[in-house]
């Protein structure tokens, strides 16, 4: 049953009152999991961490981890290497990971004090030592860039636990159990500018993220680091959840980017790329400055969430204030890939992204998606036009939505413009 | 040197006007008096500030740059009462003190050697009005509620400011010799700006000020005002929203 309200919910509000969301848990139907046994996982981690959205201010945390020997397990969590396979194939790869999972207070992880200070069961007697222990090792895994040997011991069998998650913003994962335990068999591998970021206490999250980004750390790394409380100022570190990380991450890098492009030379052309991957359709347009942006989505009929209207969420030059609260992570992920672009190309422009996802999609995979697939649409071959007139038209013919003309902000005849035009 | 006495109205003035374009400015400080101009970051809007060394009570300057926090410094002066005059001086640190009554602040300054002049535009535009900034400001509030665009049509006997998304519009008609007064009128001239940019540039024109607005077609609007009795002149630009085909 397919409610007018899915898409606003995408199974995390509960609008429908089944308790579960019966779309994701027909998706759940259809996979075919890894069957994890007995009450113990011993294998390797890619590392893979995970904060839980549910209970704030108390948080679960823990490790994902495979109890199935997999060749290069840093794979499992690597977009890139996701892309290429199909849905059934991403959800049984991804199953193969066993989240464990702990509850903390947000707070635990900003008592870590300077290296050599005492530790945190001192000054706190009443914390619980299984908490710091596990938040301890979820921290080191956080850190790494190559697996980690990692033992979790758990409260129940495997076999009586719902063998997969599914989630619309975050990465399909495999069942997940209370620990009892967390053991790591290896130490991290820690990147110099992941070391040289997490320990220091007095730079912001954002700043520590956008260094890490341009000395070359993933955007999953950074993710993970953000989630466990392992950047921002020292007695500001929280634990924050995977969903709100990925998001934050997103954003804070765009918006890196954002200052960047308003200072390069104006775009002189109008841009359109195309792209498709698991049913998520890509246009992305590019005009001249002033800076703005603007994203418009549909999820047709036999779509994960049925058949929706168009919205859209946008920004000015002078950007925004409040969440893009219609489109979701999937704004910021597309926003952080567009600009980039502009960045790359040295141009600084407008941006309209559109996306229309259609039957294929039949199982949330979390917004990599977007942001991986409009990297490589824009990576593509660019059609050219001279004046917003012809670039309106060609978008009209190639998109597969009806209603897009009545929404957009930018797409139309009527042009913002910066003085530069006018000098 | 730097050493200035100056109404704490005034620099509240001076500051306002610079705080809906950019956070951080480069404040030329001459023999004359100062200058500011800058840019938005996206290059939608723009100021060119100056006030003359007769708003001072006191003014001993060696030509120099400052660089300031816009925003610091209108929370900076919400410590003093209207009346109050403003003490400020740069210390041996290269701070800025800046003194009030009883209060003293220290400020460190930014850094402005990275800031460049912008380029301005040169604009020859056809109309040019005097108006009081309620009456725009009218217009500009009450469109907020249906469009994110306003329109400018100047023709010989009114100015006719209108805006409009799908079935709601407004209208508000300015006649001449009435609400407004020509200064120059070439041709008719029309041209649409961001309400966004608009309002905010309104905030820091005040309310109840005299006015001179210059309309082109499909061409920047430009915005001129006295303020600190007639010892302080501003002007802003504003990039339009042109209609193509």
């Amino acid at each position: 049953m397919v409610f007018p309200y899915c898409h606003k919910c995408k199974g995390t509000k509960d609008l429908c009152g089944s308790g579960r969301c019966p779309l994701l848990e027909e998706v759940r139907g259809k996979i075919q999991p890894m069957a994890g046994t007995g009450r113990s996982v011993d294998g390797a981690s890619p590392p893979s961490v995970f904060v839980g959205s549910f209970g704030y201010p108390k948080l679960t945390i823990g490790p994902l981890t495979s109890p199935t020997p997999v060749p290069i397990p840093e794979r499992l969590e690597r977009s890139d290497f996701l892309y290429e396979r199909s849905i059934g194939d991403i959800y049984s790869i991804r199953s193969s990971l066993v989240r464990g999972k702990y509850k903390v207070d947000v707070g635990t992880a900003g008592n870590t004090g300077p290296k050599g200070s005492a530790p945190l069961y001192d000054i706190e007697p009443k914390m619980q030592i299984r908490g710091r222990k596990i938040l301890d090792s979820v921290q080191e895994l956080s850190l790494s860039s190559r697996h980690i040997e990692t033992e979790m011991k758990l409260t129940r069998d495997l076999r009586k636990i719902e063998p997969v998650s599914v989630d619309a913003i975050t990465m399909p994962m495999g069942p997940s159990v209370d620990l009892r335990s967390v053991s790591l068999h290896e130490n991290a591998k820690v990147p110099a500018a992941v070391e040289r970021s997490s320990s220091d206490d007095d730079v912001t999250a954002s700043v520590a993220t956008v260094e890490m980004y341009d000395s070359g750390i993933p955007t999953d790394h950074l993710v993970r680091l953000l989630s466990v409380g392992m950047m921002g100022e020292g007695r500001r570190r929280r634990l924050v959840p995977t969903r709100w990380s990925i998001t934050a991450v997103d954003d804070t890098l765009s918006l890196d980017k954002k200052e960047k492009v308003l200072e390069l030379p104006p775009l002189d052309r109008y841009l359109l790329y195309e792209g498709e991957r698991f049913g998520n359709h890509f246009l992305i347009a590019f005009f001249p400055p002033p800076f703005r942006f603007e994203m418009m989505e549909q999820w047709q009929q036999g779509s994960l969430w049925g058949e929706g209207d168009v919205i859209i969420d946008h920004e000015g030059p002078r950007g925004r204030k409040n969440y893009a609260s219609k489109i979701t992570g999937a704004y910021y992920a597309a926003r952080l890939s567009a600009l980039e672009h502009l960045e790359m190309i040295r141009r600084c422009g407008g941006i309209s992204v559109i996306r229309w996802i259609t039957e294929e999609y039949w199982a949330p995979l979390g917004v990599w998606v977007i942001r991986e697939t409009v990297r490589r649409a824009l990576k593509g071959e660019a059609l050219e036009f001279e004046d917003m007139g012809s670039l309106v038209r060609t978008v009209d013919r190639k998109c597969g939505m009806k209603g897009w003309k009545k929404k957009t902000k930018y797409l139309n005849n009527r042009e913002d413009t910066s003085l530069d035009r006018f000098l | 040197m730097f050493e200035v006495d100056v109404k704490v109205e005034t620099l509240k003035s001076v500051f306002s006007i610079l705080t809906p374009i950019v956070g951080e400015i480069k404040l030329s400080a001459g023999e004359e008096g100062w200058n500011v101009k800058a840019v938005d970051p996206a290059h939608v809007a723009m100021v060119d500030l100056s006030l003359s060394k007769d708003a001072f009570e006191k003014y001993e300057i060696e030509p120099m740059e400052l660089g300031l926090n816009v925003e610091r410094m209108l929370e900076h002066l919400k410590g003093a009462k209207s009346d109050d005059m403003v003490h400020m001086k740069l210390d041996s640190d290269n701070r800025l003190v800046v003194s009030m009554s009883n209060l003293t602040l220290k400020i460190p300054l930014v850094d402005a050697s990275g800031f460049s002049d912008p380029k301005v535009p040169n604009l020859a535009l056809p109309v040019g009005l005097k108006l009081n900034s309620g009456e725009l400001q009218k217009g500009l509030k009450v469109s907020a509620s249906i469009s994110d665009h306003i329109t400018f049509d100047c023709t010989e006997e009114k100015l006719v400011m209108t805006s409009s998304e799908d079935l709601s519009s407004m209208t508000l008609d300015l006649h001449k010799g009435q609400e407004y007064e020509e200064i120059h009128f070439e041709k008719a001239a029309k041209s649409s700006f961001s309400l966004d940019y608009f309002t905010q540039l309104m905030k820091g024109v005040g309310p109840n000020r005299d006015i001179v607005i210059n309309i082109g077609n499909s061409y920047p609007l430009k915005m001129e005002f006295d303020f600190a009795e007639e010892t302080g002149h501003a002007r802003y630009l504003l990039a339009p929203r042109i209609e193509s085909n």
